[in-house]
């Protein structure tokens, strides 16, 4: 292991060193020491170097800058984009509760324009894939009151009757199914042509009105509305406007293709008709006077 | 006689890094003292002489090269040179601690001897904040680069030059 010689009188020369660099340190400081030309020499010397190590130190502190900004950008990036994703889900969100609240308002005036009716809202939970648009499922069932064979309508028109009742939802069988038939007429004053109307089992229309005699005043354009035989449908609920007449195969009746008020593909609220009262003669006449004047659907039911 | 050139080009090296490149990290207009630390390491792997001898040469050539008082760094790193160049037989090179330990107490040791210098200067000081400005931060570079001029300075003592 390496050691230290003694130190002997070097001691005295160290202090002596240290005296005397005391010495000039303090005459320099009172400006009345310098050595001329060792400053402007050292510096001279070493300015190259010290000028080449800035410019690499700079290079580096700009690449260093450079890749601070590309990590703050990628962090500001990844930011925003999770803002963006935020707000589009709020947006969304949003948008769907504006639905909703525009939906459940069209259902508020139904029920206030309908007093006949003793209505409970639903909403549409499931759809058969299979044959989605004949049976929907609505989230409510016999813990709300909902029994079978209760009409199911939304602010539009006639959707369609229960058939099925669980605990809480019920199935319902769209007007569309071609084994539901419901008693309709025509809503024109000067015509009331009754029929059935029925889903169309090959799919050509939605729902066609049968069972119309050949001599029947039916043209396009007519509303047609339930006509309340059969016990399941009240009368004058709107079922769809006529589409097209035509001569059934054995040339004895017509039918009638019907464009459904309802929009099947759409349907995300509805309502279930649990109660309906006959209407007074003054509200009956006050429909027919209105109906008579032209009145039209405008919350699906006959006025 | 490679040696010893090569020592002034250390030296010459570590001023110019310190004044320039490494100027890139420096905090508040503070960086690494990296004379100190070549003083420091130079004086435990070659005793008070030597160490004297640098702590010298090193303080010198920053007083001329930056201006300041001639002798200002040049009595501290020669204290701070002989001071280190006593531990020499007292301490293992090898360790890592040595560098980190020595390198706070030499850092702390300079600010001591240049806050007496200041004083007796006739300079005021704010103790306070030159305790953070001229100690703390001073400190933390120091300990930082210390090992790693502790190496340099193990490798080339030990090197050889004879072809």
């Amino acid at each position: 292991m390496q050691t230290n010689e003694p130190m002997g009188k070097k001691i005295w020369i160290l202090i002596v060193v240290l005296l005397g660099i005391f010495c000039t340190m303090f005459f320099s400081a009172k400006d009345r020491v310098s050595i001329p030309l060792t400053n402007r020499t050292v510096i001279t010397l070493l300015a190259p170097f010290q000028s080449f190590s800035s410019a690499l130190g700079n290079k580096s502190g700009s690449i260093i800058n450079a890749l601070n900004e590309l990590m703050s950008m990628y962090q500001e990036n990844k930011q925003l984009k999770a803002e963006v994703t935020t707000l589009r889900e709020e947006n969304l969100h949003d948008n769907e509760l504006e639905a909703e609240n525009q939906r459940l308002k069209g259902l508020l005036n139904y029920k206030e324009s309908t007093k006949q009716f003793d209505l409970v809202t639903a909403s549409v939970i499931a759809r058969d894939s299979a044959t989605w648009i004949n049976n929907v499922v609505i989230n409510r069932g016999s813990n709300d009151g909902i029994k079978k064979d209760m009409p199911v309508v939304t602010p539009d028109g006639l959707v369609g009757a229960v058939i099925d009742v669980y605990g809480s939802y019920s199935v319902v069988a769209l007007i569309t199914d071609p084994r539901v038939a419901v008693g309709a007429l025509v809503q024109r004053s000067d015509s009331r042509v009754a029929g059935i109307v029925k889903g169309d089992i090959d799919k050509q229309v939605d729902i066609h009105m049968e069972n119309i005699s050949r001599a029947a005043d039916i043209q396009p354009g007519d509303q047609i509305i339930t006509s309340g035989l059969g016990g399941i449908y009240p009368k004058g609920i709107f079922i769809g406007t006529v589409d097209e007449v035509g001569n059934e195969a054995g040339g004895l009746l017509k039918y009638a293709a019907i464009k459904p008020a309802v929009d099947f593909q759409k349907l995300e609220d509805v309502a279930i008709i649990v109660n309906s009262r006959e209407l007074s003669p003054e509200v009956l006449t006050r429909q027919m006077q209105k109906a008579a004047d032209g009145g039209s659907r405008e919350t699906g039911t006959a006025k | 006689m490679k040696k010893n050139l090569s020592w002034i080009a250390v030296f010459l090296i570590a001023y110019v890094l310190q004044t320039s490149f490494l100027n890139l990290f420096s905090f508040k207009n503070v960086n690494v003292d990296l004379i100190l630390l070549l003083t420091v390491s130079y004086a435990l792997t070659h005793g008070y002489r030597l160490g004297t001898f640098a702590g010298f040469c090193g303080g010198l050539l920053q007083d001329i090269a930056s201006g300041t008082f001639l002798g200002f760094n040049t009595l501290s790193k020669m204290i701070i040179g002989f001071g280190f160049g006593l531990m020499i037989g007292r301490v293992y090179e090898g360790k890592i601690l040595l560098p980190l330990v020595s390198s706070v107490v030499a850092t702390a040791a300079n600010y001591v001897i240049l806050i007496i210098v200041v004083l007796l200067l006739g300079y005021r000081i704010n103790l306070i904040q030159s305790l953070y400005n001229l100690l703390l931060i001073p400190l933390i570079y120091n300990l930082v680069f210390s090992y790693f001029v502790h190496k340099v300075v193990c490798w080339l003592k030990n090197k050889s030059f004879d072809s």
